[in-house]
């Protein structure tokens, strides 16, 4: 499945990947608590070696075909450059699925620090409040 | 009240029958996650496959073509020493036109003096055929015999080493050449087996997306099959439900 250093992607399996991307959670945002209860049924992690490094999840709405990408998170550490091109990845494989599933807009909620990363990626925003992203995928 | 135990029932039944729906749609949607993941990873490794062989397609050619520059280079040193033989050759045949005029000059030379002496003789009136003048003569004609063989035998020793040094630069030349040539062959081969490893690199990275596309399919089946189990299973225990309440 891993071929190099590329990263292949793969489901969230909670008793898998569960505690370590807690850990990297709680390590990255201490001011509040990772709560997998609260986590979409869709979500992946990237693997890089076998090995966790970015997680991600899927809000898919139901009657209307919008998603929403939920928690990104890379591996603590992680060089920015690394971590946005992990990012992409992560957002390409979730967008794929999305498709799969005749959902055809992808929608964030971010911090103002990354809204820049989401534009390059393709995400307007909403004009006014600009707390709103969406991507339409087709 | 006991009017609403029959309606109570009916309405479990056909929330187990959503509640059926709704997990059929999971098990359904799951497999359809999973095919998505498997196309998206096939689809990176069929990427990397190409982008690996490129890369690995481009240094053979590289290789390749460094090994003919490099053979280009030492064949024209090689040429260069065949060039300073011809030269060596060259100069040994000019030097040897040389050693034969001064060979001339000298024995000129000497037979003048040997006539010099002869005329100081016959002035002196002594006789040349006979005692001191006789030897005198004869030491003279030996010496410049000897002198023109020692002439000789030198020019020869010049002429052989010079020979010697334009047959060693050859041979240096056709052994560089020889180097040369087998170093090209092989690291030629070793790129034409480089471009074989790439191509077949690929092909087995073609084969491991295949191999997971394969995957993602099997588990879009196999979400639909758990689907349609699932749906199955809902309805019979709905209308289990359903004649467990009409029997109340």
């Amino acid at each position: 499945m891993v071929r190099g250093s590329t990263m292949t992607i793969s489901e969230y399996i909670p008793a898998e990947h569960g505690e370590t991307v807690a850990a990297w959670w709680n390590q990255r945002h201490p001011q509040t608590v990772f709560q997998p209860a609260m986590l979409p049924p869709v979500g992946i992690v990237g693997l890089v070696d076998g090995l966790p490094v970015a997680a991600c999840w899927l809000a898919m709405t139901v009657g209307v075909g919008v998603a929403c990408l939920e928690m990104p998170i890379t591996k603590p550490r992680t060089r920015l450059k690394d971590a946005k091109a992990r990012l992409v990845s992560m957002f390409d494989a979730l967008a794929a699925i999305a498709l799969a599933h005749d959902y055809g807009v992808l929608m964030v909620h971010p911090r103002p620090e990354v809204r820049g990363f989401l534009e390059s990626y393709g995400f307007a925003f909403e004009p006014y409040t600009y707390l709103t992203g969406a991507k339409l995928l087709r | 009240m006991p009017f609403i135990v029959p309606y109570l029932g009916y309405i479990a039944a056909a929330a187990t029958v959503v509640g059926a729906g709704v997990s059929a749609y999971s098990s359904y949607a799951t497999g359809k996650t999973q095919q998505a993941i498997a196309n998206y990873n096939a689809a990176n490794q069929e990427k990397n496959a190409k982008l690996q062989l490129m890369q690995m397609q481009t240094q053979a050619n590289l290789q390749k073509q460094n090994a003919e520059a490099q053979f280009s280079m030492r064949q024209q040193e090689a040429q260069a020493k065949f060039n300073n033989a011809t030269s060596i050759e060259n100069q040994a045949e000019g030097q040897d036109r040389i050693n034969r005029a001064n060979l001339e000059k000298r024995r000129t030379e000497m037979e003048r003096q040997q006539a010099s002496t002869r005329a100081a003789i016959a002035a002196s009136g002594a006789v040349e055929s006979s005692g001191t003048p006789l030897d005198i003569l004869a030491e003279t004609a030996g010496t410049i015999q000897r002198d023109q063989e020692e002439q000789h035998y030198s020019d020869n020793l010049q002429r052989s080493q010079l020979y010697r040094e334009a047959q060693m630069e050859r041979l240096g030349g056709s052994l560089a050449l020889a180097g040369a040539t087998l170093d090209r062959t092989s690291e030629v081969v070793s790129a034409g087996l480089n471009g074989v490893a790439a191509r077949s690199s690929y092909l087995a990275g073609m084969r491991e997306s295949t191999l997971t596309r394969m995957g993602g399919k099997a588990a879009a089946s196999a979400g639909k099959i758990n689907a349609g189990a699932t749906l199955f299973s809902g309805i019979g225990s709905g209308a289990g439900y359903a004649a467990k309440y009409k029997a109340t």
